[in-house]
């Protein structure tokens, strides 16, 4: 029972770890773009809903803060991420690596190196009774419905919407994109508004869960991160999957000893990337 | 006043020179063939065309307009589709999502998805397949559809024949008289002589960078030809 519970429990992290990493994925699969700041944006965002949930309530601050950093995205993308895709791989990689450190040093210059939490009230102790020895907290259920349903949106969106097409054509070939007419630098700057959008759900939905400080977007990347590879470069679906498979693997180490969590986490990333490197799912041939 | 107008077009790769004052003209409904041997500029000519290469000197004017400062998406929407050489089919997108990316532009007019499947049963009969998975006429077929998914006024094609089984090089050219029905000009670039002179109005002969015959297809001399498009003027 217990481990059917670890499983349970992590299963449900997963969610969290696919939220922080659906828009990584994204970023990297049309621009190439490895986004070094993606999990400093998730902080930022939680920030932001703790600063606004201040004045007003939590979910108008969600609903505030988050096509803000949509909007954050598609301006940082078309006004320095896009000038910089001309001049090699490292120019942008660089620039994210700059995002980073600007992020944590504005973060703690606002809001000082103090914890926060995004404060959800009763519902982050909420929890179901399924049987006698396991429960499924409401916060935990919360974040897997919605990392489930935002992989199914961007599932959806890619594959049936006319934009959504335009970005995997130019993910395929942006020489043959602008030949058809589409404007790549206009599509980047769209895939980066929804990955710092997915990243700003993740972020919120991680400072509800457990405290942070400006300097844990590194950590949110890592877990990111290590989703991303699990799962398979450039496979939305296979971005859920890493992250459940990693989630589980921190809950069944946190089992065995609760200091192991974080570690066993990275241990099933290093047995993935010698048995298995082209992850669990990953993106096929021409595909 | 024509379709498109060239107008002493120069072109350079770099340091390297490739178009040399290049004039030409297009009206609705017609078929140029622009024919040559490697590296005469013919590609090039093309890229300038549909915007993917700069002019250095010269102009385009397109419906009178001048298509300067207009980059390669943008004259989609103006109503110029390249073909570009290598096909350049999005591989991991189906055939049928290939014609819907082409149609991205939102230009109105006669070719839709299955206006397409008649002028290309095969392709209808690959519809669910991916880019990467079509055979070489596939994708040529793909291409041009996907071009005309975007129902431009000037179609551009180079290198139909290259590379492709002759039977599927005569469904490509039994093709265009479709094309240039619905008004739309057609801009050919081509390898094969005989087979640019049979499917064109005009041709345009180019040699290094230069214009060096031009006629209507059926006027000019084979001999003419032969000499220019191998430099020879003067002598045999």
């Amino acid at each position: 029972m217990i481990w059917t519970n670890a499983i349970i429990q992590g299963l449900l992290t997963g969610g969290l770890y696919a939220l922080l990493a659906c828009g990584l994925s994204l970023i990297f699969g049309v621009m190439r773009i490895v986004n070094l700041s993606h999990g400093d944006f998730s902080i930022l965002a939680a920030y932001g809903v703790v600063a606004l949930a201040m004045h007003t309530n939590l979910i108008l601050a969600i609903v505030l803060v988050l096509p803000v950093m949509a909007f954050l995205g598609y301006f940082l993308q078309r006004g320095i991420l896009n000038r910089s895709l001309s001049k090699g791989a490292l120019a942008p990689l660089l620039i994210t690596f700059a995002f980073s450190i600007i992020i944590q040093n504005l973060l703690l210059q606002i809001f000082s190196s103090d914890n926060r939490s995004v404060q959800s009230g009763r519902f982050a102790s909420m929890s179901f009774k399924i049987t006698k020895n396991l429960q499924i907290g409401a916060l935990p259920l919360l974040t897997f419905i919605v990392g489930v349903l935002l992989t199914l949106g961007l599932h959806y969106f890619l594959t049936y919407s006319r934009v959504g097409r335009a970005l995997r054509a130019s993910s395929d070939d942006p020489g043959a994109a602008d030949l058809v007419g589409i404007n790549n630098k206009h599509i980047y700057g769209i895939a980066t508004a929804i990955g710092l959008f997915a990243a700003g759900i993740g972020g919120v939905l991680f400072g509800m869960r457990t405290q942070f400080a400006p300097s844990f977007g590194p950590i949110a990347l890592i877990f990111a991160f290590e989703s991303v590879i699990i799962g398979g470069l450039g496979s939305l679906w296979g971005t859920l999957i890493g992250g459940i498979v990693l989630g589980i693997g921190q809950s069944i180490g946190a089992q065995i000893q609760p200091s192991y969590g974080v570690l066993a986490g990275h241990l099933v990333f290093i047995a993935i990337l010698i048995f298995r490197p082209q992850g669990l799912m990953p993106k096929q041939k021409g595909k | 006043m024509s379709l498109l107008e060239v107008n002493n077009i120069e072109a350079r790769y770099g340091d390297l020179k490739a178009l040399f004052g290049i004039s030409l003209a297009i009206n609705p409904g017609e078929v140029h063939s622009v024919i040559g041997a490697n590296g005469a500029g013919k590609s090039t000519l093309l890229k300038v065309i549909a915007g993917t290469l700069p002019a250095t000197a010269g102009s385009l004017t397109f419906h009178g307009q001048d298509l300067a400062h207009l980059s390669a998406y943008k004259r989609v929407r103006a109503g110029i589709s390249l073909v570009p050489e290598g096909r350049r089919i999005f591989s991991s997108l189906t055939v049928e999502e290939n014609l819907k990316v082409g149609s991205y532009s939102r230009r109105k007019g006669h070719w839709n998805l299955n206006n397409i499947r008649d002028l290309y049963p095969l392709l209808a009969e690959r519809w669910d397949r991916i880019g990467f998975h079509c055979s070489g006429g596939e994708l040529q077929m793909l291409a041009i559809a996907r071009a005309l998914m975007a129902n431009p006024d000037l179609l551009l094609i180079d290198e139909a024949s290259l590379g492709l089984a002759p039977v599927v090089v005569a469904q490509v050219y039994a093709s265009l008289p479709h094309i240039t029905s619905q008004g739309t000009a057609v801009l050919l670039v081509e390898q094969d002589m005989q087979q640019a002179l049979r499917a064109s109005t005009h041709t345009s002969v180019l040699l290094e960078g230069k214009v060096v015959l031009e006629g209507s297809s059926s006027a000019l001399n084979k001999d003419e030809i032969k000499r220019a498009y191998f430099g020879m003027e003067g002598r045999a």
